[in-house]
Parts: C-alpha cells; sequence; structure tokens
C-alpha cells in the first residue's frame, strides 16, 4: 500500500485547500514548531479513526472567519491510496455553516471511493472499508506521535499486541486450555473410579490428601513467587522509566542551564549595548563629527577674508605713505628723521628755548618752540608705539584685526583636527560595537526561544513531570537495592517450588502406579497420551513464540545495523520474561548497554518498528507506509542527516514530519537550514509555514502554507 | 497449506512425537491424512484441532469424548 495523496480542506490551520503528494521512498515534511506539522498529523489519525461523525473543533479558523461573506464552507480530509495497483479515495468531510449566531455542520461524509469493474466511482461506508485497505493491527504499528509513542514494549500488552497482529502464535493458546482440560477430565474420571474400590481406596486417598497438602504448598509458593516477580517487575519499571527519561532529563537539566545562560549574557549584552547617542552628541563632542568639512570652508573664508584684508591694507599703507611724502616734502627740504635730535636733546632745547640744530632761539609761545615741542611729541610717540607696536591703532586700518584672531583660531582648531578623526573612528567603533552586541542580543533571543520552545515540547512529550525528571536519579538506589533483594528471593522460592514439584510429582506418579494396579492398561494409556499431547501444544506454543522473538529481534538488528548513526557494533537483545518482552542492547561482548544516548535509543526503537513493518509486510503480502510526527527530539542535531540517509536507504514509504533542518533568519522568519539540509536524501521534501503576519491569540489570522521543498540534492 | 494443516505439521515436529512415540510426521501433512493414522496421539491431536476449529460445532465435552474413546480403543 502506498499513501499518493493527502488533500486538505479547512482542516485547522490548513485553510483553503492544501496538498501533499508523496513517493514510494522517505518523504519529510519540514516546519517549525507551531507551523502545522501535528496537525498534518492529526488530520490523517482523524481520516482514520472510527469517529463517524462531524467535529466542529476540526474546522479552520480562518474559515469560520469567512463566513461573514460565504454562505458555508467545507472541511475535509482525503487520502488517496494505492493499493494491490488499485486507486482508492478516503475522505471523511463535512459542511459548516453558520446559523444565527451558531455555527452549525452538516453533510458528513466518511466514504471510500474505489472503481468498480465499469470504471465508475463507487462510494462505500469507510469505518467498512477501511480495514480492509489499511487494517488496524497494521495501523497500530505505522503511525507514531512524538517520540514517546516508540517504544512500543512500554505497554503491558505489548508482546500479546505483537503476536495477535503478526503471529500464528496467537492460535495456540486455545489447544493448551483445552488439552489440559481433557487431562484433568480424565484424571478425575481415573480418581473416581479407584478411590471407591475396596483394594486400593485407602491408599489413593492417602495419596490424594497429601497431593492436596502439596499442591497447597505449590499454589502459596507460586503466589510468593507472583509477588516477587511483581516487585522486580516494578523495580525493573522504575528503572526503565529512569533509563527511558535520562536522556529527557540530560536535556532537560542541559536545557535549563543553557536558558539560565542565555538569559545571563542577554542581561549583560543589553547592558554593553550603550545607544543613547543624543548624549555622545556632546558628552562626547560627536556633533564634531563633520567638523572636518566646516573648518575647511571656515579656513577658506579665512584666506579669503586675508585676500581682501592684505589689498585693502596695502591700498591704506599706500595712500598713507603718499599722504606722508607729501607733507614732508612741502619746501623742496628733506626733513630730519624724528629720532634725531633725541629725546634728551630736544628737551634741553625746549628748556633752554633756543633750536640747538639752527642755533635759533625760540622764545615762549614761539612757531619754534611749538615746533620742537610737536617733534618731542612726535619722538615720544614713535618710542611708545615702538614699545607698544600693538597699541598701534591709530595707523591700523582693521583695528581689532578679527581676520588675525580668526586665522589664529583656525591654526588652534587645526591642531585640534586629529582628535575629530578619532571621534570618527570612536561613533564607527562604537557603532559597530552596538551593531554586533545588537545581532548577537537577536541571535541569543532566537537560540533563547529555541531552548524554550524545545524545552516545552519535550515536556508535552513527558510523561513525567519536570522536577521529576530532573530528581528521578536520587530514586535509582532504592530501585537497584530493591531488584537486587528481589532476585535473590526469587531464586530461593523457585528453588523451593521446584523441591515441591517434584514431590507432587513423584505423588502422581506413586498414584498412577497404584491405579495402574487396577484401572485396565489402555486408561493409563489414554491418560498419558492426553498429557503429552498437552505438553506438546505447551512446547510448541513456547517454541513458536520464541522463534516469533527472534525473527523479530534478527530483523531489528539488521534494521539497527542501517540505521545506527552511533557506530553501535552490538546488538539488539530481546528478552521474554513469561509474557512481555524487555528490550535491551548488548555491546559487541555480549555485556548490556546501559544508559544508552537519546540518538541510540531512538535508532533501537525505529529499528524495532521497521522491522516489525517487514514482519506485517510478510504477514499481509505486501507493504505499508509509516508515519512519524518528530521522532527525532532527542536526537543529536550532529547526527539527524546520517540517520536520515540511512531511512532512505531501507527503501519503503516513510512519511516524516520533523523539526530537523529549519531555522530562523535574523527577522524571525522560519526558513529551511538549506545548507544541513542539502545533503539529506529524500524523495520529497515539503515545507510548511504560517503565513506572516499572524496573531497568536487570533486564531482567525492563522494559515499554514505548503510547499514542496526543491533543492539540488 | 490450510492453517489446520499448518497448526498439524508444527504440533508433529514436536521432539516428543518423534522420540517417544517414534512417529515419521513426514507422513502427515494434512488433518485428512493424520486423521487415518494408526497412530493414537497423531490421530488425536487432528482430531483437537479439527474439533476446535470454530466451524467444526463441537462442544468441549464432545471433542473429549471422541478424542478419549478413540484413545481407549
Amino acid at each position: 500500500m502506498k499513501i499518493c495523496k493527502l488533500l486538505l480542506e479547512n482542516f485547522l490551520c490548513y485553510y483553503g485547500k492544501k496538498e501533499f503528494i508523496f513517493e514510494d521512498g522517505l518523504n519529510l515534511i519540514l516546519g517549525r514548531n507551531g507551523e502545522g506539522k501535528t496537525k498534518f498529523f492529526e488530520s490523517i489519525e482523524w481520516l482514520f479513526s472510527a469517529e463517524k461523525k462531524d467535529n466542529i473543533s476540526l474546522a479552520s479558523s480562518k474559515a469560520i472567519k469567512d463566513l461573514e461573506n460565504v454562505s458555508k464552507f467545507h472541511v475535509g480530509v482525503t487520502l488517496v491510496i494505492e493499493k494491490n495497483g488499485e486507486i482508492s479515495l478516503i475522505e471523511k468531510s463535512f459542511d459548516v455553516y453558520r446559523k444565527e449566531e451558531s455555527l452549525l455542520t452538516s453533510n458528513f461524509k466518511y466514504v471510500v471511493l474505489k472503481d468498480n469493474e465499469n470504471g465508475d466511482r463507487i462510494p462505500l461506508d469507510g469505518v467498512k472499508v477501511l480495514p480492509q485497505l489499511f487494517p488496524d493491527h497494521i495501523r497500530r504499528y505505522s503511525m507514531f506521535k512524538g517520540e514517546s509513542q516508540l517504544n512500543i514494549f512500554d505497554n503491558e500488552d505489548a508482546l500479546k499486541d505483537l503476536i495477535d497482529a503478526f503471529s500464528e502464535v496467537k492460535h495456540y493458546p486455545i489447544f493448551i486450555e483445552k488439552s489440559d482440560i481433557f487431562r484433568r477430565w480424565y484424571q478425575e474420571a481415573m480418581d473416581r473410579a479407584t478411590r471407591t474400590n475396596a483394594t486400593i481406596g485407602d491408599k489413593m486417598n492417602k495419596i490424594q490428601d497429601k497431593i492436596v497438602e502439596i499442591r497447597g504448598r505449590e499454589f502459596d509458593m507460586k503466589n510468593n513467587i507472583k509477588e516477587t516477580e511483581a516487585e522486580i517487575d516494578k523495580a525493573k519499571q522504575s528503572l526503565n522509566k529512569i533509563e527511558q527519561n535520562s536522556t529527557k532529563s540530560e536535556l532537560i537539566k542541559t536545557l535549563n542551564e543553557r536558558i539560565e545562560r542565555k538569559k545571563d549574557t542577554i542581561r549583560s549584552t543589553t547592558q554593553r549595548i550603550k545607544d543613547d547617542y543624543t548624549t555622545y552628541l556632546l558628552d562626547e563632542k560627536w556633533v564634531l563629527l563633520d567638523f572636518n568639512e566646516i573648518f575647511n570652508e571656515f579656513t577658506k573664508k579665512i584666506q579669503d577674508f586675508r585676500k581682501v584684508k592684505n589689498i585693502q591694507e596695502r591700498q591704506y599703507y599706500k595712500e598713507i605713505a603718499k599722504e606722508k611724502a607729501e607733507l614732508e616734502l612741502t619746501g623742496g627740504v628733506a626733513p630730519l628723521p624724528w629720532f634725531i635730535p633725541n629725546e634728551g636733546t630736544m628737551q634741553e632745547c625746549i628748556d633752554e628755548k633756543i633750536c640747538k640744530v639752527c642755533n635759533t632761539p625760540a622764545p615762549e609761545n614761539s612757531e619754534a618752540l611749538k615746533f620742537m615741542q610737536a617733534r618731542l611729541d612726535d619722538y615720544l610717540e614713535h618710542k611708545r608705539r615702538e614699545a607698544n607696536p600693538d597699541n598701534d591703532e591709530d595707523e591700523k586700518l582693521f583695528l581689532f584685526d578679527y581676520v588675525e584672531k580668526l586665522q589664529q583660531l583656525a591654526i588652534a582648531l587645526e591642531s585640534n583636527d586629529l582628535d575629530v578623526e578619532k571621534i570618527k573612528d570612536k561613533i564607527r567603533d562604537w557603532q559597530e560595537f552596538n551593531r554586533t552586541q545588537k545581532d548577537l542580543l537577536l541571535n541569543l533571543k532566537i537560540e533563547l526561544d529555541s531552548d524554550i520552545e524545545d524545552k516545552s515540547r519535550i515536556m508535552a512529550d513527558s510523561t513525567v513531570s519536570e522536577s521529576d525528571l530532573l530528581n528521578m536519579f536520587s530514586n535509582i538506589k532504592g530501585w537497584t537495592n530493591s531488584i537486587s533483594t528481589n532476585t535473590r528471593l526469587l531464586v530461593e522460592y523457585q528453588n523451593k517450588l521446584t523441591t515441591i514439584q517434584a514431590e507432587l510429582a513423584e505423588e502422581e506418579e506413586k498414584k498412577n502406579r497404584t491405579a495402574a494396579q487396577v484401572l485396565p492398561g489402555y486408561q493409563m494409556n489414554t491418560f498419558n497420551i492426553l498429557k503429552d499431547i498437552n505438553a506438546v501444544f505447551i512446547n510448541t506454543k513456547e517454541r513458536l513464540l520464541n522463534e516469533f522473538i527472534k525473527t523479530l529481534e534478527e530483523k531489528s538488528n539488521q534494521f539497527i545495523a542501517k540505521i545506527n548513526v552511533d557506530d553501535f557494533t552490538g546488538k539488539i537483545k530481546l528478552r521474554r520474561i513469561k509474557d512481555k518482552i524487555e528490550v535491551q542492547l548488548l555491546n559487541i561482548d555480549g555485556s548490556i548497554l546501559n544508559w544508552p544516548n537519546g540518538s541510540l535509543e531512538i535508532s533501537k526503537h525505529i529499528a524495532i518498528l521497521f522491522a516489525i513493518s517487514e514482519l506485517a509486510s510478510e504477514t499481509e503480502e505486501e507493504s505499508f507506509p509509516m508515519l512519524f510526527d518528530a521522532p527525532t527530539s532527542s536526537f543529536d542535531p550532529a547526527k539527524v542527516q546520517d540517520f536520515y540517509n540511512l531511512l532512505y536507504n531501507t527503501k519503503k514509504q516513510r512519511i516524516i514530519t520533523t523539526k530537523d533542518f529549519t531555522t530562523m533568519t535574523e527577522e524571525r522568519t522560519p526558513i529551511v537550514d538549506a545548507k544541513n539540509f542539502e545533503y539529506v536524501k529524500r524523495d520529497k521534501a515539503y515545507w510548511i509555514c504560517r503565513e506572516r503576519p499572524f496573531s497568536k491569540e487570533d486564531l482567525s489570522t492563522i494559515e499554514t502554507n505548503v510547499e514542496v521543498y526543491e533543492q539540488f540534492i | 497449506m490450510a492453517r489446520e494443516d499448518k497448526i498439524l505439521q508444527t504440533f508433529l515436529s514436536d521432539p516428543i512425537i518423534k522420540e517417544k512415540y517414534g512417529v515419521e510426521t513426514e507422513e502427515y501433512l494434512t488433518i485428512e491424512q493424520a486423521l487415518e493414522s494408526n497412530e493414537p496421539i497423531v490421530c488425536a491431536i487432528a482430531m483437537i484441532i479439527e474439533g476446535l476449529d470454530k466451524d467444526s460445532g463441537m462442544n468441549d465435552r464432545t471433542l473429549y469424548q471422541r478424542v478419549t474413546n478413540h484413545l481407549n480403543l
């Protein structure tokens, strides 16, 4: 049987019509948590369930919202399968419509459509026909949701269920039961005949009393054994639970540590990010970022001003010089320089009121005295100017010389030029640092979300609470001691039982010998044959059961050799303990491998499931597909690719939904991790992803898109 | 091979039948052949297989009588 196609219409998050077409090999459906993987699986579960009624809770909320515009919509799951060359459609569907404020359903259908000889498509009752297409006992070993369902032996009736489904052994218990009844009836008939016999009656009664007494002890001892076995079983189950959950326990511990570490890193990274840029504008002088441009413009303007100033000054001084020259050249005589005569001579001339240059008297109020006084003043002014050249104000065109000051400012600022460059570098470094930190923060948050999601998923798949998972290892010693003590006790009880049964056999033999004294030979012969028939039936059933388990074990080992991703060179051992199977992994030297890692544990379960699937193919003379929902949650991510490649090589139809090979972009959009998925061998891959944006709180915004993932292999 | 015949084969291959009763089991491939056997244990086993078939309509007591009568002969 092959699943060819699955059509979903307005089923939960699958709004509208969505289609999956499958190949006869490994089909992978990739999607992040919450994108619709489990809903995909549940759609097939619903289709196969015998539930023959509609269920409004399965309708897409987005389609329900559309009822504002349309009168009704269709909810349906249709599976197209091929069996022995014939195509059949299995469809379960119903319509949804609104009447006043209520949502109602109608037109429920659960049909199998098959073509008849004339090519007409005949609808048949799904409940009746489905078991013929995909028998219940096969389906039971074909669909597995999560990791916890993979261990089929974690169930009291597992062996019985397996035998009922796939072994002829199921036909044998009735023979044992009836042959035992026949033997007992014949024994009772013989007893009746001998105990009333005058010759041996008393002896027979005494022997019978002894037998009853021994049987009483046998009964008590069997009870002791049963109770002790139950204690051992309980301890083993608890240890198994610990073992089964050891990976989960380790994962939860690791995840909790990782989550705490990430939270710490997020806190410290957040603190490291300094993006209060407004403050840094002034405090860190970032405002000067474009200083150089402004400065260049500034210096250019100063240069321009200087040019203009120089031109104006030159012009100015030329005019002054010209005026002075004209003044001094008045009278055609060249004047003496300002420092001749000197200050002392000039003062003497004034004091003595005579010009000692031309020996001419210079009386009070005369022009000559005034002239000398003016020369002295001129002299002193020159001296003063020489002593304070900056105060030579009256001759300057530009009294405050701002251009010069601006020039000096420019020179001063020019020496600061390097600091501005440093600010630029600093801003760049700072922004780069912040960007790196923000990237890091985003990645950390994505990883944190992923860890939290992983933890939720593990806990959702666990039958044990988180605190129990974390504390379970503290109970190991108690359970181990219980097994050890009770095993010793069990050996003691079994030895006692053997002794009691030997005693019983001896008494039975004695009874038979005594009975033989009076009973005809044929009766003893018949009784012995009936005993032997019962023994043959018991032996045969045991032999067949052991053969079945051996076959299952051999097939499991063939598969573990193929799908083993951990270079495990040992074997799977299926140990039968009464009516149960204990699965062990044995090292190459035959010792038990305790606490296998999560990947090996899952490989072990899947190898057994594949072995069962092969048994099913043999008993039904056809192969059946297998569907797994997220079977590799506890798998070491480094080994997942190898695992799928090995599954691919088994060349059977497997449909697996998984979160493996998916990741998130920086914008938190889910994508296929193409780099890692590139070399995963598969026959078909689908990518399922919710339409963005959506609101988790508003289901009417949810729509899962389905697309074939094409990529070079 | 019918299921009953297969079951017969599995019973007849038990060591008790060969070693204790020295029966050449290869002679009995079907229930019918076994019912014709001169070996009481082979015939009794065939009777039980046939009698426990849901289509035989035989109850336990009737089957017991049939088997023990045959063995008592």
